[in-house]
């Protein structure tokens, strides 16, 4: 859905995971991924990878950490297959999520009318040292929001349930101001 | 009567634009910025409505957006307030609460029956069984406008709205607040109820220019967002405050609020002083300089203040010819404020206004002391009275958000007395009318507002001074009261109260503020008493002998102003799931049942075929052949670690840390009470990991309960919530084996997985874990895939099962299948009070455990002995004759209820009804009769039997 100075789509297909444990932030950085310092905050899932990278790694409490990588995901694999090898303290968590993009002059007002985060607040906007990650409520469906600065301005990536995944797209459209065509319901990946 | 004035500096109207709209069946102009009374007053209109109880005519009173009595139907809109809300071209106008029309209402006779409607006649006269058609002829005689059932819904947007100030009221108290604030680097909500900034400052010639470069600020900041005909309407905890706005309600979250909220003017109260033409000297003052609107063509101003005074000038200035000035005051001996060679008359006594042959008012009757004392009675012919006799702070937001107040008497005001942190309050709100104090007084409490939040120092809010040096000075006549033995001595306009009837309240005994207010109805309508309140507590207070200081205003709730259940009920978001196969179902004709939120099958819908027969239809295919059905609404939890089966002993009734891997067990779960809570099925996956399902709908609250409960007890394992993000079907039936072997590396025979049996592999070529179950069937596969997988494995069942008779099955025909079987549904075949013993599914707790959740409650209803107990029973007749029975149907024994039918169903397996219930302990041994009274009151006879029903389905 692309509307003037707002725009709604499907994530790009990537693949995603999650892991958490107490040794979760250990293995991270053995496998040479950056590991966010703060809890709600994210990275470029490796140092070669600029603020406006796909490749994100997210870091939602102490020991609790989402993936998500384009391309081969090579990163995935490799740790899906130490996280399957049974090291203790780390445990693997499977990520369906549905995947939106939100963006535009406007995704903010759209925002407000759906979650109960100020993403306008200037400790909340993305920038060079900030880089926070939300999970939160948005229409009522538990999401992982992350605001990220692209040359097209600031993005908002959303990552739900599938579950709830056409139900939350379709409301966001809606609220929009615009109507999308229903597309299958299920993960990006 | 008021008329069109030449062209007064800043005026709202655009004179250029003409709007014409109808108002009763007439055809009327105004131009673009009139508000629907400002139009019709400006072509001569004074009736503008009819009061509420006895439908005297009414027009403009305070034009401050609490007109009770002048609201309007526009176009089939219900109680529009006419003297805020724009006329618009083409609009249609009636009057609300009218028969026949506001000038003709034929229900005015009403008042001519006052003598027989006192204070308290509702509660007197209509106690017992005739109320409800008396109320019904009330209900028609009086209120405030018809609501339509058939009016569309209108979608109201909410949006939350964040700022680090929010400054309520755009006066020049609130505009120097937002600036100074935003100056200081804050995010400044502005909030202004009015089409325009400016509020009283707009008619004070002291702001001059000012107010144009205030506002012009305002404009230029990009740190102050202003919302203008918006009003809050409610202050919460965390300083939420609710913002209304024309199409939109705003939740705001601030970080420090400025309540610059300013005063409502008082009536006074004399005999008439409800006549149209009647209005307080505000009103008069913002008729006139938002909408070039002189009030009348001789204006007489009963007042008690200076702002008397300046009103008198500021009329002649505009060319209004003033007749007199009325002082209530004694003021011999003090200056007339400059109103040069007007006529000032003091130690007025008012005795009643005069209407004319339209119902406006056409004189004023008063009295006054000669030099000798003696009294002396005056007629002054006038066609407008505009009363300026004191002022009430608009405190009900304040109030709301923690803010105490006491009575100042010098002052004649309450002030703020006590003010939480980060809440401030200015301006005429904080009893300040000085121009200049109030614009340096915002300035001030923006910047504190601003370093509140930034905790930048000054954080404590305090009440300021009135004045800065000097005695502030007496706004409000201490009781503007002059009551008149005829009456009509109106102190609430929106009920039509008097002052005899707050007397005869009091005497009644109701003589508290609160009291009085519900037995009297004082300050209970549309307005909320901001006209009311004060004026009703000075007569309560002095016929108790005491003064307003001794006792509090009434409780000031959210909404302070009415709220239009557009904005209230507005969008809503309604959840609901979609499970991976839902397209599959879809296809498939599924009827949708909402489970926990999710969309789920109930049946599939055959062509030609009732919902009974395609139920069991399904059901046929599972006992005979195979059935599929999706279980994906299933809780699916995971734990890791090395304390993972140690914590499910702890949460589960009964062992998992010696369950073998590649098994699985029933797991109950029991709330602190010893009630069943959940169920599941529970596998150990590796000795470190585990794999459980919980109910549908109990899913996300028992996640939440096991992170609490893990997060107390601080063992080493760790939970994951999969329940959205896997899909899983079961496969059930004698051919389930058949079907499903050739799309798994998992080996099924009998012998290497063996009922109760786990296992991880693949179907379909996606990474499975399989469970064998048996909730439907003897023989049954669960199948758990990834969402992202599971369409391609319900694909791949769904072919390879075509030769063998497979079906899919939905909901109903699971919970027949289930019955057969006698397995009880948590929360169907249980309820809150239902603990595992008397479910029987004692077989699954092991009260020798050193500890579960709920143990310490079960030992006690151990030893209570069981209150009811669930059985299985069959009807011994049905067809024919026979009542049909429903779910909820109760057991009766000795006359008396004695428990209820929870799950029923025709087994056409067994050719019978079946059903199961909760009975009291007496009737649960098998071969009992059970006495079951239907819907319709006649009994059926059932039998107990021993479950399951059906033994090798």
């Amino acid at each position: 859905m692309r509307r003037g100075d707002l725009w709604l789509e499907p994530a790009a297909a990537q693949r995603r995971l999650g892991i958490k444990g107490p040794r979760a932030a250990e293995l991270l950085g053995r496998l040479g991924f950056r590991v966010p310092g703060e809890s709600n905050s994210w990275a470029p899932l490796r140092a070669r990878h600029g603020d406006d990278t796909p490749d994100v790694i997210a870091r939602l409490g102490a020991t609790e950490f989402f993936i998500e990588e384009s391309g081969d995901a090579q990163g995935i694999e490799l740790l899906e297959r130490e996280v399957s090898a049974g090291l203790a303290g780390v445990y693997p968590v499977l990520r369906e999520d549905v995947a939106l993009v939100l963006g535009g002059a406007r995704a903010s007002h759209t925002l407000a009318e759906v979650c109960n985060i100020d993403f306008s607040a200037p400790a909340h906007l993305p920038g060079d040292a900030r880089k926070p990650v939300f999970m939160t409520l948005m229409t009522g469906v538990g999401v992982l929001v992350l605001p990220q600065l692209e040359s097209r301005g600031i993005v908002y990536r959303i990552w739900c349930d599938p579950s709830f995944g056409p139900y939350l797209r379709d409301t966001l459209a809606d609220i929009a101001g615009a109507s999308v065509t229903r597309t299958t319901t299920g993960s990006t990946q | 009567m008021m008329y069109r004035l030449p062209a007064v500096a800043g005026e709202w109207i655009d004179r250029s634009r003409e709007v014409a709209f109808e108002f009763e069946g007439a055809r009327f102009t105004g131009f673009e910025g009139d508000t629907i009374s400002s139009a019709l007053a400006a072509s001569g209109v004074m009736v503008l409505g009819r009061s509420f109880k006895y439908h005297r005519p009414r027009g403009i009173h305070s034009f401050a957006n609490h007109d009770a009595n002048v609201m309007f139907e526009v176009d089939g809109v219900p109680n529009v307030r006419g003297d805020v809300v724009p006329v618009s071209p083409g609009s249609r106008v009636r009057a609300v609460n009218t028969r026949g029309g506001v000038a003709g209402d034929r229900t005015r006779f009403i008042e001519w029956l006052a003598p027989f409607l006192p204070v308290g006649f509702y509660y007197k006269a209509f106690h017992g069984r005739g109320f409800p058609r008396w109320e019904r002829r009330i209900r028609a005689l009086s209120g405030l406008g018809r609501v339509r059932a058939d009016a569309p819904r209108e979608r109201t947007a909410k949006r939350y709205a964040f700022c680090d100030v929010l400054v309520v009221g755009g006066g020049v108290s609130g505009m120097a607040a937002a600036l100074s604030a935003a100056d200081a680097g804050a995010r400044v909500l502005l909030v202004e109820e009015n089409a325009r900034l400016g509020g009283s400052a707009s008619w004070d010639k002291a702001s001059g220019a000012e107010l144009a470069m205030l506002a012009e600020r305002i404009a230029a900041s990009a740190s102050i967002e202003v919302l203008t005909s918006t009003f809050a309407a409610g202050c919460y905890a965390d300083r939420w405050v609710a913002l209304v706005e024309p199409a939109r309600l705003s939740k705001a979250r601030a970080g420090a609020v400025v309540f610059a909220s300013g005063a409502c003017e008082q009536p006074a109260v004399f005999r008439n002083n409800d006549l149209p033409g009647v209005m307080s000297g505000s009103a008069a003052q913002r008729l006139l300089h938002r909408h070039a609107l002189a009030p009348g063509r001789r204006v007489a101003i009963l007042t008690a203040n200076r702002e008397g005074y300046e009103l008198a000038k500021d009329l002649r200035a505009h060319g209004v010819k003033v007749v007199a000035v009325l002082d209530l005051r004694d003021t011999s001996g003090s200056d007339n404020y400059g109103i040069g060679d007007l006529r000032m008359v003091v130690g007025v006594t008012p005795l009643a206004a005069r209407a004319g042959r339209e119902g406006a008012v056409s004189g004023f009757e008063f009295q006054t002391g000669d030099a000798n004392g003696a009294p002396s009675r005056e007629h002054l012919e006038c066609d407008a009275l505009l009363v300026s006799v004191g002022f009430a702070p608009a405190s009900q937001l304040a109030t709301q958000a923690g803010v105490s107040w006491r009575f100042d008497a010098p002052r004649q005001l309450h002030v703020p007395d006590k003010l939480p942190p980060g809440m401030f309050v200015v301006g005429r709100a904080n009893g300040v009318y000085d121009h200049a104090a109030r614009r340096e007084e915002g300035r001030a409490a923006g910047a504190e507002a601003a370093a509140h939040v930034v905790g930048a120092g000054l954080s404590t809010s305090r009440p300021r001074p009135a004045t800065r040096g000097g005695i502030p000075r007496q706004v409000s006549h201490p009781y503007p009261v002059f009551t008149h033995s005829k009456a009509r001595d109106f102190v609430d306009l929106d009920e039509d109260i008097q002052v005899k009837d707050l007397l005869d309240s009091v005497q009644e005994g109701f003589d508290s503020t609160e009291l009085l207010k519900r037995f009297s109805t004082l300050g209970m309508g549309p307005s909320q008493g901001k006209h009311s309140n004060v004026q009703g507590a000075r007569i309560l207070m002095r016929a108790r002998g005491a003064s307003l200081a001794d006792t509090a205003l009434t409780t000031q709730r959210p909404f302070y102003h009415p709220v239009s259940l557009k904005h209230l009920a507005g969008r809503g978001f309604h959840l609901h799931r979609h499970g991976a196969a839902h397209v599959r179902h879809e296809a498939l004709h599924a009827k949708w049942m909402t489970v926990g939120g999710w969309q789920r099958p109930e049946y599939y819908v055959q062509a030609e075929r009732s919902r009974e027969d395609c139920i069991a239809d399904e059901a046929r295919a599972v006992r005979e052949s195979a059935g599929l059905i999706d279980v994906s609404t299933l809780g699916k939890i995971e734990i890791f670690g090395p304390d993972a089966g140690a914590f499910l002993d702890r949460v589960y009734t009964g062992n998992y840390s010696t369950l073998r891997v590649g098994t699985t067990r029933y797991g109950l779960m029991l709330d602190e009470g010893g009630i069943v809570r959940d169920d599941g099925v529970i596998a150990r996956l590796a000795d470190d990991h585990y794999y459980f399902t919980t109910t549908t709908s109990g899913a996300a609250a028992v996640y939440r309960d096991l992170l609490l409960w893990n997060t107390r007890w601080r063992m080493n394992c760790a939970l994951v919530n999969g329940t959205g993000h896997r899909a899983a079907f079961n496969l059930a039936g004698p051919a389930s084996r058949e079907i499903l072997q050739p799309l798994t590396d998992i080996h099924l025979a009998e012998d290497a997985f063996p009922h109760l049996g786990a296992r991880v592999g693949t179907v379909a070529g996606v990474p499975a874990r399989v469970l064998r179950a048996g909730f439907v069937s003897s023989l049954g596969f669960e199948i758990h895939v990834p969402f992202g997988g599971a369409l391609a494995v319900w694909d791949a069942l769904m072919s390879a099962g075509s030769h063998t008779g497979l079906r899919p099955f939905g909901v109903e025909a699971q919970r027949l299948l289930r019955l057969e079987k006698g397995h009880a549904i948590v929360a169907q075949d249980t309820d809150a009070l239902t603990n595992p013993f008397e479910a029987g599914l004692g077989w699954a707790v092991r009260m020798d455990k050193p500890y579960f959740v709920g143990q310490r409650s079960l030992r006690i209803h151990e030893r209570r002995g069981a209150r009811q107990r669930l059985v299985g029973f069959v009807l011994e007749a049905s067809g024919g004759d026979t009542p049909r029975l429903h779910e909820a149907n109760l057991f009766i024994s000795g006359g008396e209820i004695a428990g209820r039918i929870t799950s029923l169903g025709h087994s056409a397996t067994l050719g019978k009804i079946i059903g199961m219930g909760l009975a009291a302990p007496h009737l649960s041994e098998p071969g009992t009769a059970l006495d079951i009274r239907a819907s319709d009151g006649r009994m059926v006879r059932a039998r107990v039997v021993k479950t399951p029903f059906v033994e090798a389905a």
